[in-house]
C-alpha cells in the first residue's frame, strides 16, 4: 500500500465489526451469502465515498436497506412484501426436523420473506427495540410490533409443525 | 420455543468470505489514501497560494515604497548638484558612483542632461539626474541605482502615478532606473 500507517493491523477493530454486522444484516435481507457480500460491499463503497468512514452502524444498515429495496429490486428479482400485510405462507413439510437445530433455523428463515427476516434479525440478533427498528425502516412502532408478532408467529408455527413431526416419530 | 436465541446464534455464525474482506480492505485503503492525498494537495495549494500572495504583496509594497520615495524627491530640490551636459560628464563627476548611468531605453533619447547629484533609494546610494525633455521643455528626474537583493525582486517594468507625478520604473542589467515627471510620460 501507498502509506505505511494503513497496514493490515490498522484495519481491525470497529470498522471490521461494523462491516461484519452490515453483512449479517444484508444476509437477513437477501438470504444468500453471495448476494449479501455484494450488497454489503456496494453499501460500504457508497458510505466510504460519501463520508470517508463508517461512523455509525445505523448508517451502513440504512444504506444497505436503501440499496436492497431501491436499486437491487430493479436489477434483480426480489420478492417484496409489505410489513403491514404479511400473510402466513403454507409451510412445506419436507426437509425439516432431521437436519438439526441450526439447519432448521436456516430452513425456517429461508421460508420467511425479506421483511420478516430483517425484523427478526434486528430484534433478536442486534437487540433493537421496536422504536429503533421503526426509525430504521420508517414505520410506526405499532406497525413494527404487529409485523414482528406475525413473523414470530410464523416461526413458531414452523417449529410447532416440526415438533409434531418429531412427536409422530 | 427459544428460537430467538437460535436466530441470534445463527447470524453470529455467518462470516463473509476472505475474498470479501480483501475487497473491502482494498476499497477502504484506496478511499483513505485518496482522502489523505486530497488533504495534502489542499494544504499544499493553500500554502502555495499564501506564499504567492505574500510574495506578490511584498513586491507591490516595495514597488510602492520606491515610487513614493522617488515622487517625493522629484518634488524637492536636489541638494548636491553637479552641472553636466551629458550623462558621461556627470558620471565622471560622481566619483562614488560605481555603476553605469547610461540607459539603453529609447525614451532617453528625448532628454538632455542638465545636472545630477547623489541621493538614496531604500537606503541605497543612488544618483538623481535632472533632464530636460526637448519636445515639451519639461524637466524630469531620472534615478539610477544598482540592484541589490531587495531591489532585484522588483518587476522588470512598471508604471504609476502618485499625486501629480508620473513614474516609470525599469531594470537594465544590474541597474534600476526610475523616471519621474510632472507631465505625462510618452510610450516606452
Amino acid at each position: 500500500m501507498a502509506f505505511g500507517w494503513f497496514e493490515k493491523g490498522d484495519f481491525c477493530g470497529e470498522f471490521e465489526e461494523k462491516v461484519q454486522s452490515g453483512y449479517r444484516y444484508a444476509l437477513s435481507l437477501c438470504g444468500k451469502a453471495h448476494d449479501a457480500e455484494d450488497l454489503t460491499q456496494e453499501a460500504v463503497v457508497k458510505v466510504l465515498r460519501r463520508y470517508g468512514d463508517i461512523e455509525k452502524k445505523g448508517l451502513l444498515y440504512r444504506t444497505i436497506r436503501n440499496l436492497y429495496f431501491d436499486e437491487w429490486r430493479r436489477s434483480k428479482i426480489v420478492q417484496m412484501d409489505s410489513v403491514e400485510a404479511v400473510e402466513l405462507e403454507r409451510i412445506p413439510e419436507d426437509g425439516r426436523g432431521t437436519l438439526g437445530r441450526e439447519a432448521d433455523i436456516e430452513y425456517a428463515l429461508s421460508i420467511l420473506n425479506a421483511n420478516e427476516r430483517e425484523l427478526l434479525y434486528l430484534r433478536y440478533r442486534d437487540g433493537f427495540s421496536a422504536t429503533e427498528i421503526g426509525k430504521l425502516i420508517n414505520k410506526e412502532r405499532g406497525t413494527v410490533l404487529s409485523a414482528l408478532y406475525r413473523a414470530e408467529k410464523k416461526m413458531k408455527q414452523l417449529f410447532a409443525s416440526d415438533l409434531q413431526k418429531v412427536d409422530r416419530k | 420455543m427459544d428460537f430467538e436465541k437460535d436466530i441470534a446464534e445463527h447470524y453470529d455464525k455467518q462470516e463473509p468470505s476472505e475474498g470479501f474482506w480483501k475487497r473491502i480492505r482494498r476499497e477502504r485503503f484506496r478511499r483513505r489514501n485518496r482522502r489523505i492525498l486530497s488533504a495534502c494537495v489542499a494544504v499544499a495549494a493553500v500554502i502555495a497560494v499564501s506564499l504567492g500572495a505574500t510574495w506578490w504583496y511584498g513586491i507591490q509594497k516595495l514597488e510602492h515604497e520606491v515610487f513614493a520615495q522617488v515622487a517625493d524627491r522629484h518634488l524637492t530640490p536636489v541638494d548636491s548638484r553637479y552641472a553636466a551636459a551629458s550623462i558621461e560628464e556627470l558620471a565622471d563627476r560622481l566619483e562614488r558612483c560605481r555603476f553605469s548611468l547610461k540607459s539603453q531605453e529609447p525614451c532617453m533619447d528625448e532628454y538632455v542632461t542638465v545636472a545630477g547629484g547623489y541621493c538614496s533609494i531604500k537606503q541605497k546610494l543612488a544618483v538623481q539626474i535632472k533632464m530636460k525633455r526637448e519636445a515639451c521643455g519639461s524637466v524630469d528626474t531620472l534615478y539610477v541605482t544598482d540592484l541589490n537583493e531587495e531591489l532585484s525582486r522588483l518587476r522588470d517594468r512598471s508604471e504609476a502615478i502618485l499625486g501629480d507625478v508620473n513614474l516609470r520604473m525599469w531594470k537594465e542589467q544590474d541597474r534600476l532606473y526610475v523616471l519621474a515627471s510632472s507631465q505625462a510620460l510618452g510610450p516606452y
